[in-house]
């Protein structure tokens, strides 16, 4: 049983000692992002690497169209909003008139891997020196859980009422092992969020991701699986074991493509 | 821009007036349409038009037609700029928040309210915009009685007929509008008060027209001569318009009588 201390026991709060508190590149705003939502975690551990690299005030951020649209609101930086999918194309333009900066986007698989699948490719093909953070929850999350290029097979959206069917629909749209393919792209990794475990080693793939473009070794990405349990019908911990036990298994984690300049950094 | 509809063809035309003009994208705005008449005014425009986005924060077109495109004649660039941030760019431009608070930059606006007020700070600046931008050159329009109107290539090639048309002793000018928004309905519509007709000469089927008839308001006819689908009219064609309209204002009384 959990004790709690009485007000005379607490320490004054100037002789307690800091040990978690919110990373200097998010803003003190609260969210928008439903309960159990991956986006939380992931906003904090871009704002961590961000700051452990102190590289606050050089970084600019795109944020995508989708539920993570406000990410300027909760990124204590330069932001700019792009429209549908277009986020790589922006970042490139930012990119090009100042090299020196750093610049990323913060995309979902709606932006990424549907409307925006053009803006990647190409932002890969030409390895311009930017950062990507693709949130892959297998649906679109905004809109109302419609089914996605992610989406996996037989899963029920609100648009594949009987589970999505390949044979009409296709395969889920696999962005990281595309994205490898292309000679452009230096570190494109895939992690998790679903557990602690699996969220430090993505932590630490977002941190390699900057620190490629630091180097400017060209396009780096990380995908990471991410729940959405208000569109998938579940729970915040149940949707996390779905991300596990449903989305690892077509989505493998692992490094897809990591140019051999990655390992000295 | 090309001979439409749909995938067309290659050849020059005027045919995307009324897009470029009126709707660049959705939203309730005009963006800046500049249109040169020849490679060089090209190259200037095109320095123009970065310069007008920088200082207005606002879409800027420049639209040619596909002769302009294609056509090669000698021109003069000008001195090499460095890029450099607008003086006012401090308060908007993303270049990392070192020593402020950051910059956003967003056309999202979810509230109708908020969309309302967004939309009535645009209009307010494309007000300012339409007193202060408009442009047009002309040719012979001091004592015209009947001026035509064209822009681009049909400007040009106009230009062509109006010389032949002074030299057969016809009083006739030229008015080519250099930005197609603002359109250059100012000094128009003071011209409107003093020729008798106008032609709008254009590759397409009648789209400035109706800007030339705003500005013109009912004061003197405005006929229109056009070739489509990326034909482009030959001088004398243009040359027998304007001798049409002549014969038309002829029987009109004259302003003032």
């Amino acid at each position: 049983m959990a004790t709690t201390l009485t007000e005379e026991q607490t320490p004054p709060i100037d002789a307690m000692e800091v040990v978690y508190q919110r990373p200097e590149a998010l803003t003190d705003v609260p969210t928008h992002y439903c309960p159990g939502c991956g986006h939380g975690i992931a906003h904090r551990m871009v704002g961590e690497v961000i700051d452990e690299l102190g590289i606050r005030t050089q970084t600019i951020g795109v944020a995508p169209v989708g539920c993570a649209v406000f990410a300027y609101n909760y990124f204590n930086m330069d932001f700019i909003e792009a429209a549908h999918g277009r986020a790589p194309a922006t970042a490139t333009g930012i990119k090009r008139v100042f090299p020196d900066r750093i610049v990323f986007t913060y995309q979902g698989d709606g932006d990424l891997a549907a409307i925006g699948t053009a803006e990647i490719v190409h932002a890969a093909m030409r390895g311009e020196k930017i950062t990507v953070v693709f949130i892959n929850n297998a649906i679109y999350g905004m809109t109302g859980g419609q089914m996605a290029p992610t989406t996996l097979p037989g899963m029920k959206t609100t648009s594949s009422p009987s589970g999505r069917d390949v044979e009409a629909t296709g395969q889920p749209a696999r962005m990281s092992e595309l994205l490898a393919t292309l000679p452009g792209a230096a570190y494109i990794v895939r992690r998790s969020l679903h557990n602690v475990r699996e969220i430090r080693k993505a932590r630490k793939a977002i941190l390699t991701a900057f620190k490629v473009q630091q180097a400017g070794l060209g396009l780096s990405m990380v995908e990471l699986l991410s729940s959405c349990p208000t569109n998938w019908g579940m729970t915040p911990s149940d949707a996390m074991k779905w991300v596990e036990e449903n989305m690892v298994p077509v989505y493998p984690l692992g490094d897809y493509k990591v140019v051999d300049a990655v390992r000295d950094l | 821009m090309r001979g439409g509809p749909g995938l067309g063809n290659i050849q020059p035309s005027q045919s995307d007036y009324f897009q470029v003009t009126r709707s660049a994208g959705h939203g309730d705005y005009h963006p800046i349409v500049l249109a040169p008449a020849t490679v060089q005014e090209a190259i200037d425009l095109t320095t123009l038009a970065f310069d007008l986005a920088d200082k207005y924060r606002h879409v800027v077109i420049v639209v040619a037609d596909g002769l302009i495109g294609q056509m090669m004649e000698p021109a003069t660039l000008p001195p090499m700029r460095d890029p450099h941030l607008h003086p006012d760019a401090a308060s908007w431009a993303l270049t990392g928040a070192e020593g402020r608070t950051p910059n956003v930059v967003t056309s999202l606006c979810l509230g109708a309210e908020t969309g309302e007020r967004h939309n009535k700070e645009i209009q307010a600046r494309l007000r300012v915009i339409r007193e202060a931008e408009q442009r047009a050159t002309e040719v012979f329009t001091e004592d015209a009685e009947v001026i035509v109107v064209g822009y681009g290539t049909a400007g040009r090639i106009a230009e062509s007929a109006v010389h032949q048309a002074r030299e057969a002793g016809l009083k006739v000018g030229l008015f080519r509008p250099i930005a197609l928004w603002p359109f250059p309905e100012r000094r128009l519509g003071a011209l409107a008060g003093r020729a008798r007709g106008f032609l709008a000469v254009e590759m397409n089927a009648g789209q400035m027209v109706d800007d030339v008839r705003l500005a013109v308001n009912g004061r003197a006819p405005v006929a229109f001569y056009g070739r489509l689908g990326g034909a482009v009219p030959m001088p004398e064609e243009i040359y027998d318009a304007i001798t049409g309209v002549f014969e038309q204002v002829a029987s009109l009384p004259v302003a003032g009588d």
